[in-house]
Protein backbone atom coordinates (compact mmCIF):
# COMPACT_ATOMS: atom_id res chain seq x y z
CA UNK A 1 0.00 0.00 0.00
CA UNK A 2 2.69 2.10 0.96
CA UNK A 3 3.65 2.53 -3.11
CA UNK A 4 -0.36 2.92 -4.16
CA UNK A 5 -1.63 4.86 -1.47
CA UNK A 6 -1.79 8.83 -0.85
CA UNK A 7 -1.49 11.03 1.87
CA UNK A 8 -4.66 12.84 0.16
CA UNK A 9 -6.48 9.50 -0.33
CA UNK A 10 -6.00 8.48 3.46
CA UNK A 11 -7.19 11.43 4.65
CA UNK A 12 -10.10 11.91 2.69
CA UNK A 13 -10.95 8.39 3.52
CA UNK A 14 -10.44 8.81 6.83
CA UNK A 15 -12.47 11.78 7.32
CA UNK A 16 -15.37 10.13 5.29
CA UNK A 17 -15.91 7.21 7.75
CA UNK A 18 -15.30 9.52 10.83
CA UNK A 19 -18.21 11.31 9.56
CA UNK A 20 -20.56 8.23 8.29
CA UNK A 21 -19.60 6.10 11.18
CA UNK A 22 -19.43 8.63 14.53
CA UNK A 23 -20.96 12.01 12.58
CA UNK A 24 -17.68 13.68 13.60
CA UNK A 25 -16.58 16.42 11.23
CA UNK A 26 -12.94 17.34 11.08
CA UNK A 27 -10.92 19.40 8.67
CA UNK A 28 -7.14 18.21 7.52
CA UNK A 29 -4.37 19.46 9.95
CA UNK A 30 -0.73 19.88 9.99
CA UNK A 31 1.04 16.33 10.99
CA UNK A 32 3.89 17.78 12.69
CA UNK A 33 1.77 19.91 14.95
CA UNK A 34 2.85 18.49 18.63
CA UNK A 35 1.04 16.30 20.52
CA UNK A 36 -0.23 17.15 24.18
CA UNK A 37 -1.90 14.83 26.46
CA UNK A 38 -2.61 11.39 26.31
CA UNK A 39 -3.91 9.69 23.08
CA UNK A 40 -6.06 6.06 22.37
CA UNK A 41 -3.78 4.96 19.67
CA UNK A 42 -4.55 1.71 17.79
CA UNK A 43 -2.64 -0.54 15.21
CA UNK A 44 -3.97 -2.74 12.61
CA UNK A 45 -1.89 -4.80 10.25
CA UNK A 46 -2.95 -5.91 6.68
CA UNK A 47 -1.44 -8.49 3.91
CA UNK A 48 -2.84 -8.42 0.59
CA UNK A 49 -0.91 -7.14 -2.42
CA UNK A 50 1.06 -5.37 -0.20
CA UNK A 51 1.81 -5.88 3.82
CA UNK A 52 1.85 -3.14 6.14
CA UNK A 53 -0.23 -2.04 9.37
CA UNK A 54 -2.21 1.26 9.63
CA UNK A 55 -1.71 3.35 13.03
CA UNK A 56 -4.58 5.48 14.42
CA UNK A 57 -3.83 7.72 17.32
CA UNK A 58 -6.86 10.30 18.81
CA UNK A 59 -7.01 12.52 21.55
CA UNK A 60 -8.93 11.41 24.55
CA UNK A 61 -11.79 13.78 23.90
CA UNK A 62 -12.24 12.85 20.16
CA UNK A 63 -12.26 8.95 21.28
CA UNK A 64 -14.55 9.78 24.11
CA UNK A 65 -16.83 11.72 21.24
CA UNK A 66 -16.65 8.54 19.00
CA UNK A 67 -17.89 6.02 21.66
CA UNK A 68 -20.98 8.85 22.32
CA UNK A 69 -22.27 9.61 19.03
CA UNK A 70 -21.88 5.48 18.55
CA UNK A 71 -23.59 4.42 21.48
CA UNK A 72 -26.38 7.07 20.64
CA UNK A 73 -25.60 8.22 24.51
CA UNK A 74 -24.49 11.57 26.28
CA UNK A 75 -20.49 12.19 26.36
CA UNK A 76 -20.85 12.61 29.97
CA UNK A 77 -22.59 9.06 30.57
CA UNK A 78 -20.41 7.20 32.62
CA UNK A 79 -20.17 3.92 29.46
CA UNK A 80 -18.36 6.51 27.39
CA UNK A 81 -15.20 5.75 29.67
CA UNK A 82 -15.37 2.32 29.24
CA UNK A 83 -16.00 2.28 25.27
CA UNK A 84 -13.22 4.68 24.31
CA UNK A 85 -10.62 2.17 23.30
CA UNK A 86 -13.10 0.01 21.64
CA UNK A 87 -14.86 2.93 19.43
CA UNK A 88 -11.01 3.86 18.39
CA UNK A 89 -10.32 0.16 17.17
CA UNK A 90 -13.80 -0.20 15.75
CA UNK A 91 -13.07 3.54 13.89
CA UNK A 92 -9.87 2.28 12.82
CA UNK A 93 -11.47 -1.11 10.94
CA UNK A 94 -13.40 0.70 9.34
CA UNK A 95 -11.36 3.32 7.71
CA UNK A 96 -9.02 0.16 7.58
CA UNK A 97 -11.71 -1.81 5.47
CA UNK A 98 -12.32 1.42 2.71
CA UNK A 99 -8.35 1.79 2.48
CA UNK A 100 -7.57 -1.36 1.23
CA UNK A 101 -10.80 -1.66 -1.25
CA UNK A 102 -10.31 2.03 -2.44
CA UNK A 103 -6.30 1.23 -3.13
CA UNK A 104 -6.26 -2.11 -4.08
CA UNK A 105 -9.84 -2.62 -5.51
CA UNK A 106 -12.62 -5.36 -4.30
CA UNK A 107 -11.07 -8.04 -6.02
CA UNK A 108 -7.97 -8.07 -4.78
CA UNK A 109 -7.43 -10.66 -1.90
CA UNK A 110 -6.63 -8.73 1.77
CA UNK A 111 -6.30 -9.67 4.95
CA UNK A 112 -7.00 -7.35 7.85
CA UNK A 113 -6.45 -7.89 11.45
CA UNK A 114 -7.67 -7.71 14.48
CA UNK A 115 -7.25 -3.73 15.59
CA UNK A 116 -4.78 -3.50 19.03
CA UNK A 117 -5.74 -0.83 20.84
CA UNK A 118 -3.91 1.03 24.01
CA UNK A 119 -4.54 4.21 25.90
CA UNK A 120 -1.35 6.00 26.33
CA UNK A 121 -0.27 9.10 28.42
CA UNK A 122 2.42 10.68 25.99
CA UNK A 123 2.07 9.18 22.30
CA UNK A 124 5.05 9.16 19.98
CA UNK A 125 4.12 6.99 17.22
CA UNK A 126 7.11 5.79 14.66
CA UNK A 127 7.79 8.47 11.70
CA UNK A 128 5.93 7.86 8.57
CA UNK A 129 5.63 9.48 4.93
CA UNK A 130 2.37 8.74 4.64
CA UNK A 131 0.53 10.49 7.76
CA UNK A 132 -2.12 12.46 8.32
CA UNK A 133 -4.20 14.55 10.79
CA UNK A 134 -7.73 15.59 11.19
CA UNK A 135 -8.72 18.24 13.57
CA UNK A 136 -12.39 19.06 14.65
CA UNK A 137 -13.70 22.76 15.39
CA UNK A 138 -13.11 22.01 18.89
CA UNK A 139 -9.43 21.16 18.59
CA UNK A 140 -9.90 17.36 19.16
CA UNK A 141 -7.17 15.35 16.88
CA UNK A 142 -6.80 12.03 15.00
CA UNK A 143 -3.52 10.84 13.50
CA UNK A 144 -3.29 8.07 11.05
CA UNK A 145 -0.05 6.53 9.80
CA UNK A 146 0.57 3.94 6.83
CA UNK A 147 3.75 1.73 8.45
CA UNK A 148 4.92 -0.23 5.75
CA UNK A 149 6.22 -3.93 5.89
CA UNK A 150 4.79 -3.80 9.67
CA UNK A 151 2.39 -7.06 9.16
CA UNK B 1 -41.09 -11.05 17.17
CA UNK B 2 -40.79 -14.21 18.08
CA UNK B 3 -36.99 -14.54 16.87
CA UNK B 4 -34.00 -15.39 18.61
CA UNK B 5 -31.08 -13.24 17.40
CA UNK B 6 -27.12 -13.98 18.00
CA UNK B 7 -24.65 -11.13 17.21
CA UNK B 8 -21.38 -11.76 17.24
CA UNK B 9 -18.38 -9.54 17.40
CA UNK B 10 -15.37 -8.60 18.78
CA UNK B 11 -16.57 -5.40 19.72
CA UNK B 12 -19.14 -4.54 22.90
CA UNK B 13 -19.18 -1.43 21.30
CA UNK B 14 -20.55 -2.58 17.93
CA UNK B 15 -22.77 -5.38 19.68
CA UNK B 16 -24.44 -2.50 21.71
CA UNK B 17 -24.86 -0.25 18.86
CA UNK B 18 -26.83 -2.96 16.98
CA UNK B 19 -29.05 -3.09 20.05
CA UNK B 20 -29.88 -0.25 19.90
CA UNK B 21 -30.81 -0.42 16.31
CA UNK B 22 -33.41 -2.73 17.08
CA UNK B 23 -34.83 -0.51 19.87
CA UNK B 24 -35.02 2.45 17.91
CA UNK B 25 -36.58 -0.41 15.11
CA UNK B 26 -38.82 -1.03 17.60
CA UNK B 27 -37.63 -4.96 16.76
CA UNK B 28 -38.34 -6.70 19.92
CA UNK B 29 -36.95 -10.10 19.64
CA UNK B 30 -37.49 -13.19 21.92
CA UNK B 31 -34.16 -12.84 22.62
CA UNK B 32 -30.79 -11.04 22.19
CA UNK B 33 -27.57 -13.46 22.48
CA UNK B 34 -24.06 -12.05 22.31
CA UNK B 35 -20.71 -13.77 21.26
CA UNK B 36 -17.25 -12.28 21.29
CA UNK B 37 -15.71 -15.02 18.44
CA UNK B 38 -16.82 -17.99 16.70
CA UNK B 39 -15.93 -20.40 19.23
CA UNK B 40 -18.48 -18.20 21.44
CA UNK B 41 -21.05 -18.12 19.09
CA UNK B 42 -20.83 -21.89 18.37
CA UNK B 43 -21.61 -22.46 21.93
CA UNK B 44 -24.44 -20.18 22.01
CA UNK B 45 -25.70 -22.05 18.55
CA UNK B 46 -24.74 -25.47 20.80
CA UNK B 47 -27.91 -24.85 23.26
CA UNK B 48 -29.97 -22.00 21.78
CA UNK B 49 -33.01 -21.72 18.85
CA UNK B 50 -30.82 -18.94 17.15
CA UNK B 51 -32.96 -17.47 14.17
CA UNK B 52 -31.21 -14.82 13.11
CA UNK B 53 -27.68 -14.12 13.52
CA UNK B 54 -25.33 -11.06 12.84
CA UNK B 55 -21.51 -11.81 12.62
CA UNK B 56 -18.26 -10.15 12.28
CA UNK B 57 -15.74 -11.28 10.14
CA UNK B 58 -12.31 -9.86 11.51
CA UNK B 59 -12.57 -11.51 14.82
CA UNK B 60 -10.09 -13.39 17.49
CA UNK B 61 -9.79 -17.43 18.32
CA UNK B 62 -12.31 -18.19 15.43
CA UNK B 63 -13.49 -15.61 12.80
CA UNK B 64 -16.57 -15.03 11.03
CA UNK B 65 -15.72 -17.05 7.84
CA UNK B 66 -14.38 -19.93 10.08
CA UNK B 67 -17.84 -20.13 12.10
CA UNK B 68 -20.16 -19.68 9.33
CA UNK B 69 -17.96 -23.02 7.87
CA UNK B 70 -18.92 -24.46 10.79
CA UNK B 71 -22.53 -23.58 10.83
CA UNK B 72 -22.61 -25.04 6.93
CA UNK B 73 -21.25 -28.19 7.81
CA UNK B 74 -23.75 -28.59 10.73
CA UNK B 75 -26.70 -27.90 9.22
CA UNK B 76 -27.48 -24.72 11.04
CA UNK B 77 -27.23 -22.46 8.20
CA UNK B 78 -30.76 -24.13 6.97
CA UNK B 79 -32.30 -23.17 9.99
CA UNK B 80 -30.36 -20.00 10.91
CA UNK B 81 -30.38 -16.88 8.53
CA UNK B 82 -26.76 -15.25 8.70
CA UNK B 83 -25.86 -11.01 7.86
CA UNK B 84 -22.50 -10.88 8.13
CA UNK B 85 -21.62 -6.99 8.75
CA UNK B 86 -18.43 -6.30 7.87
CA UNK B 87 -15.76 -4.20 6.08
CA UNK B 88 -15.02 -7.16 3.99
CA UNK B 89 -15.19 -5.86 0.36
CA UNK B 90 -13.22 -9.09 -2.07
CA UNK B 91 -16.21 -9.72 -4.68
CA UNK B 92 -15.08 -13.11 -4.28
CA UNK B 93 -15.45 -13.27 -0.49
CA UNK B 94 -18.64 -11.85 -0.79
CA UNK B 95 -20.02 -13.75 -3.66
CA UNK B 96 -19.05 -16.91 -1.96
CA UNK B 97 -20.95 -16.42 1.05
CA UNK B 98 -24.25 -15.25 -0.57
CA UNK B 99 -24.11 -18.42 -2.41
CA UNK B 100 -24.69 -20.16 0.95
CA UNK B 101 -27.42 -17.85 1.47
CA UNK B 102 -25.24 -15.36 3.43
CA UNK B 103 -26.99 -11.61 3.62
CA UNK B 104 -24.06 -9.27 3.79
CA UNK B 105 -23.90 -5.45 4.64
CA UNK B 106 -21.00 -3.45 4.77
CA UNK B 107 -19.42 -1.27 7.45
CA UNK B 108 -19.99 1.58 7.62
CA UNK B 109 -23.91 1.15 7.79
CA UNK B 110 -26.76 3.19 8.85
CA UNK B 111 -29.62 1.79 11.10
CA UNK B 112 -32.06 2.20 8.84
CA UNK B 113 -29.35 -0.56 6.67
CA UNK B 114 -30.17 -3.17 9.09
CA UNK B 115 -34.01 -2.27 9.34
CA UNK B 116 -34.14 -2.84 5.66
CA UNK B 117 -32.15 -5.87 6.01
CA UNK B 118 -34.11 -7.71 8.59
CA UNK B 119 -37.34 -6.55 6.74
CA UNK B 120 -35.96 -8.61 4.16
CA UNK B 121 -34.80 -11.96 5.47
CA UNK B 122 -37.99 -12.04 7.22
CA UNK B 123 -39.48 -11.48 4.18
CA UNK B 124 -38.44 -14.22 2.39
CA UNK B 125 -37.94 -16.06 5.15
CA UNK B 126 -40.36 -19.12 6.98
CA UNK B 127 -39.32 -18.06 10.48
CA UNK B 128 -42.47 -16.74 11.91
CA UNK B 129 -42.54 -12.70 12.92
Amino acid sequence: MSTSVTVETLSEVAAQVLEDVAFVFTEPAAVAAPWSGGAIEATLAFSGPERGALFVRASPGLAALFAANMLGIEIDDPEVTERTQDAVGEMLNVVAGSLVARVFGTSALVHLGVPQVRATASSDPAASPFSVALMTDEGERLELQILAGEA
Amino acid sequence: MSQSVLIVDDSPLMRKMLRRVFRMAELEFASIHEAGNGIEALAVFATEQVDLAFVDINMPEMNGLELIQRLAETGKLQTTKVVVISTERNEGRIDRLKRLGIHYLPKPFRPEDVCVMIDQILGESEIPR
